[in-house]
């Protein structure tokens, strides 16, 4: 822990090589601004005609997808850019460079790495999350806005594991960059919707196996006072941050055992 | 290549080697995509997530109602599978092309070259497209089919031959939009946040996600003086009969107005492009 202030350096740093160029910081974070709020206006033209999906309504379904970017943007603060180069930094050796640096491997990459450009994604997120409260007219007490954030963090520690159990991986198998894709794309857009439309097997899945269903559906369930979905126990609604610590543990350990499995290519 | 004079469109036989050139072209870039095997097997796997997820959404907003809006649910089912094959076909990085091009000065050496940059851009981009269409959407959506059904909407012959028609139109307007947005990149340098614009803004006006029928009016007010809803929307609505007669011939001529007044701009852009090149000194 001696070395912390260096960590906040290498974050400080990033923060200050995107602002440096303000017009392309501003336009860019205009331009992520622009394409966030369509997709969220969509899923309100999605729901204009139809009212409401499996029960939920359009601000409700808003508030899935707003709990959803914000905590992944949280996580790709972090770990987009470590992780989404993690296999090539294996097979090209470059990997290496991180173990000769008298610093947690891990945290040094997290934070060199840091990408400050998900500022922009974090701000829409909690702006998005802000306009569902006020239309829902939720009123959250001091204890609400509390557990909010605790689910906040615990969804953006589910998003953070995904996108570590997808990279680690390559440790063990070197060509391996569509493993994470798959699991972070095309498996993270099940919960842009509410998870009870889909076969009770997907729901299944998406509760025990990829418990994605934890960034959003369940702890929305508190928040807009639901009890509807008949097939699992209440108290998941509440598990969100457990699910996150845990899930974040076993990351770390993989990580572990991918980096004493490391050897270098030599290249 | 064999005549240095292939871009002059005078007779024929030019116009002939032309288009053998861009389709050998669009045959180079199809084969290129085949060392990417195992991605396209993934990419088979997304297209069938995402099929999943839209129909699991469609059947939830449907519920017990056969029809919404006069639209019955087996045509919202054509409608997803058709547009998630036609933007398969129509994906494009031209613009992003461009704007590296542009800014790595290795547009000067395009320039040069005997053949038009614009068609040396689609033809590469067609030929990824139909790699991914073929290896990838189209299996996913047969397999789809076969597991869960097809979608129970009876098409007569000439709704398919108008959809033929509408989604030839179609294709060549995106590629159209594509192009001048990526001819933007003279001006604006590789800006991508241009691309990502104008994408979000497609999306809302294009009823590629969300079918028109289902718009609030407000939007289709606006939409009705853009060309977007002519890409793919209105030829699946002529495929499921929902556009006919008059209105069937009106949309596709309007298509093609669009075509022209998009072709016109793009001469007059392009114009514009070349002398900023030489400024720039390639």
């Amino acid at each position: 822990m001696r070395s912390l202030p260096l960590y906040w350096r290498f974050i400080s740093i990033s923060v200050r090589a995107k602002t440096e160029y303000r017009t392309a910081f501003a336009l860019t974070f205009l331009a992520r601004g622009i394409v966030w709020s369509t997709e969220f206006a969509l899923i309100w033209v999605l729901l204009y005609t139809f009212k409401s999906i499996a029960g939920w309504t359009a601000y409700e379904v808003m508030f899935l997808y707003a709990l959803q970017l914000t905590t992944y943007s949280l996580a790709a603060f972090f770990c987009f850019h470590p992780f989404t180069k993690l296999s090539y930094k294996i097979q090209s050796g470059e990997f290496d460079e991180l173990l000769t640096k008298p610093m947690n491997p891990l945290l040094y990459l997290m934070c060199r790495e840091f990408s400050a450009s998900y500022a922009a994604n974090v701000t829409f997120g909690i702006a998005f999350l802000s306009v569902c409260i006020y239309r829902l007219e939720l009123t959250l007490g001091v204890s609400d806005v509390l557990f909010l954030l605790a689910v906040l963090a615990g969804g953006a520690l589910i998003q953070a594991s995904a996108f570590m159990y997808g990279a680690i991986p390559s440790f063990w198998m070197v060509r391996n960059t569509s493993i994470m894709e798959m699991l972070m794309s095309d498996f993270r857009s099940f919960i842009r919707y509410p998870i009870s439309i889909y076969p009770s097997s997907v729901q299944v899945i998406l509760t025990l196996l990829i418990p994605f269903a934890f960034i959003n559906f369940y702890p929305a369930h508190y928040f807009l006072g639901r009890v509807d979905s008949h097939l699992f126990h209440p108290v998941l609604a509440y598990m969100t941050p457990l699910v996150g610590v845990v899930l974040f543990g076993g990351a770390l350990l993989l990580w572990r055992a991918g980096v004493r499995r490391y050897h270098s290519t030599g290249s | 290549m064999q005549d240095l004079e292939i871009e002059t469109w005078g007779d024929g036989s030019h116009m002939l080697q032309a288009s053998m050139l861009y389709a050998a072209m669009l045959r180079c870039s199809f084969r290129q995509q085949t060392a990417y095997r195992t991605n396209s097997l993934l990419l088979l796997c997304g297209s069938f997530v995402k099929l999943f997820i839209l129909v699991s959404v469609w059947r939830g907003l449907y519920g017990d109602n056969e029809r919404i809006n006069g639209i019955a649910y087996a045509e919202v089912l054509l409608f997803v599978i058709v547009n998630l094959l036609a933007s398969t076909l129509t994906a494009s990085a031209i613009g992003g092309r461009m704007g590296e091009k542009v800014s790595s000065g290795a547009i000067g050496v395009d320039l040069l070259r005997p053949a038009s940059l614009k068609f040396t851009l689609i033809s590469e981009q067609l030929g990824e497209n139909a790699f991914r269409l073929f290896f990838s959407t189209l299996p996913a959506c047969l397999l789809y089919i076969a597991l869960l059904g097809w979608p129970s909407s009876s098409i007569g012959v000439a709704q398919a031959a108008l959809f033929a028609v509408g989604i030839t139109g179609g294709i060549i307007l995106i590629y159209q939009i594509h192009y001048l947005l990526g001819l933007t990149s003279f001006w604006t340098g590789n800006s991508y946040y241009i691309d990502w614009f104008m994408r979000a803004f497609i999306e809302l006006f294009a009823g590629t996600f969300v079918p028109l029928w289902f718009y609030p009016q407000i939007l289709l007010n606006i939409g009705q003086y853009l060309p977007f809803r002519l890409m793919t929307f209105e030829p699946i609505a002529l495929l499921v009969g929902n556009i006919r007669g008059w209105e069937a011939a009106s949309s596709i001529a309007q298509q093609w107005g669009w075509i022209a007044a998009l072709w016109l701009a793009e001469r007059w852009v392009w114009r514009k492009a070349q002398s900023k090149v030489f400024v720039q000194g390639g």
